[in-house]
């Protein structure tokens, strides 16, 4: 399951890497104001072209990296309602946490589950191979996480039928 | 705890404080004017002691049209030879009403044994709920059952049909609402396992599960309430579950049912806020390795190895 996902997650991860050179740029309209360029996006000049990378229609990410900072965009599998359900409290339940992460970003960009928001600031106080780190394996906990739920609810719902239909049978 | 405790906790515990010879000291030093205890489907009891008398006072919403089912002599067959009094007239306390009392006396210990006496009262509510289960089994021995489904409306928009089915099979449709779209998803994945149980060899003589939408044919020619969030959840109960002594069991079981698919879908709910809990601190560990040591932890050693502390 994961072996099949290490060429995506390789090609995310060295995408990531490229993509992750960011430097302290001020804002051109407004003076003294330093904005991540890639959420304005009023200068052409400063901001590249956003790269998809899929795995299926149904699993993709999307980076858009500026010169100050870069947008990285998950949508996750999600094959039917339980999933959808689990993914969407999960996504609710992390973005209330955004301030602890500090790259999350509060909503997620429309068509995506989640987004993240690295700064410059962000690359200067953190190592920049671990902050790929960290996103790679974010990556695959959600996905080990909402296999590992979806079992779990699986596997009570055997026991409560189970227990619940014993009774008739003594 | 997998299954729900079958009678009502405190009714148990009041009970056996206070009943029998050997606790009449109890009983002087701790009267009860009157105590209110709630339970699940919007049940509620009041109790009080005068001297030895113990009265339990009871209100139940759709308490008339179950009322039509045999009720009365249910109860009074239930808790016979136990010394047990029942007025079936409505009477008011603090402002709520209540259905009916019953009434016995606390130093003496009935026949059956204060255990049996005790586990008998707690489970009042499903003695009631239980009636016309065991009022309808009586019709189909004797031939008499109503052509139209009978229902039991023992919830504000939800209610329990019992209709005969084919070779005295009889089937039991529960309307069951659940207001949250997530609870939803989860009990479906529940009652998908319940219909499938029975492929379990030990279950092939459990009961039939199904479910769906929409009523099921059980249900034509009666109003029912449909609705978005309604779900219908039928259990075709055989002979041998609903004969003579198994009965009990299966009217026990099948009074708790609703709650207890809520119960569980509320459990999951929470196993899972856990788990994601968890995985959050997880991934924060993660992302704090990516942050340098802070500045004074680093080490500080001279050039010839000594540290500086």
């Amino acid at each position: 399951m994961s072996t099949s996902q290490q060429p995506y997650l390789q090609c995310v991860r060295s995408t990531l890497t490229a993509a992750l050179c960011l430097q302290n740029f001020g804002c051109q309209e407004v003076e003294r104001h330093n904005k991540p360029e890639v959420e304005v996006g009023k200068s052409k000049e400063v901001i590249l072209n956003p790269v998809v990378i899929s795995r299926n229609e149904n699993e993709k990410v999307m980076i858009e990296p500026s010169v100050n900072s870069l947008r990285f965009s998950i949508k996750i599998k999600q094959a039917d309602e339980l999933e959808e359900v689990l993914v969407a409290k999960f996504m609710r339940f992390l973005m209330q946490r955004a301030e602890h992460f500090m790259v999350l970003r509060r909503k997620a960009v429309p068509g995506y589950d989640l987004s993240f928001l690295i700064t410059n600031v962000h690359t200067e106080t953190m190592f920049k191979n671990k902050v790929v780190d960290f996103v790679i394996q974010f990556m695959e906990d959600i996905d080990k996480e909402v296999s590992a739920m979806k079992l779990g609810v699986n596997s009570r719902g055997r026991v409560v039928a189970a227990k619940f239909l014993e009774q008739f049978t003594y | 705890m997998i299954l729900l405790e079958g009678g009502h906790h405190m009714l148990r515990e009041v009970l056996e404080l206070r009943l029998g010879p050997d606790n009449a000291g109890f009983r002087e030093r701790n009267p009860v004017d009157a105590m209110s205890i709630a339970d699940f489907d919007d049940v509620a009891y009041c109790i009080k002691t005068k001297d030895n008398m113990f009265t339990l006072f009871f209100s139940m919403p759709g308490f008339s049209e179950i009322s039509e089912y045999g009720v009365q002599s249910y109860l009074n067959k239930a808790y016979a030879d136990c010394g047990v009094n029942f007025d079936f007239n409505t009477s008011t306390s603090d402002g709520k009403v209540f259905n009916f009392s019953m009434t016995f006396d606390l130093s003496t210990i009935p026949a059956i044994g204060a255990e049996a006496f005790i586990d008998n009262v707690s489970m009042i509510k499903r003695n009631v709920l239980g009636a016309p289960f065991f009022w309808y089994f009586d019709a189909i021995r004797n031939g008499t059952t109503p052509d139209l489904a009978v229902k039991i409306p023992y919830r504000k928009d939800e209610s329990i049909y019992l209709k005969k089915g084919k070779e005295d099979s009889v089937v039991v449709v529960f309307g069951v609402t659940f207001t949250d779209k997530n609870d939803w998803v989860v009990a479906e994945v529940f009652l998908r396992e319940f219909a499938d149980a029975r492929r379990e060899p030990a279950l092939s003589t459990a009961p039939a599960v199904s479910f769906s939408r929409t009523a099921p044919g059980e249900l034509k020619g009666l109003t029912v309430d449909e609705g978005e969030s309604i779900v219908f959840i039928s259990f075709a109960l055989f002979k041998r579950h609903w004969d003579e002594d198994k009965a009990d069991a299966s009217v026990s079981s099948l009074c708790q049912f609703r709650n207890y698919l809520h119960y569980h879908v509320k459990c999951s709910k929470a196993f899972m806020h856990m788990r994601m809990r968890k995985r959050v601190d997880d991934l924060l560990q993660v992302l704090n390795r990516a942050k340098p040591p802070a500045e004074g932890a680093v080490e500080r050693k001279t050039w010839t190895g000594r540290s500086m502390n």
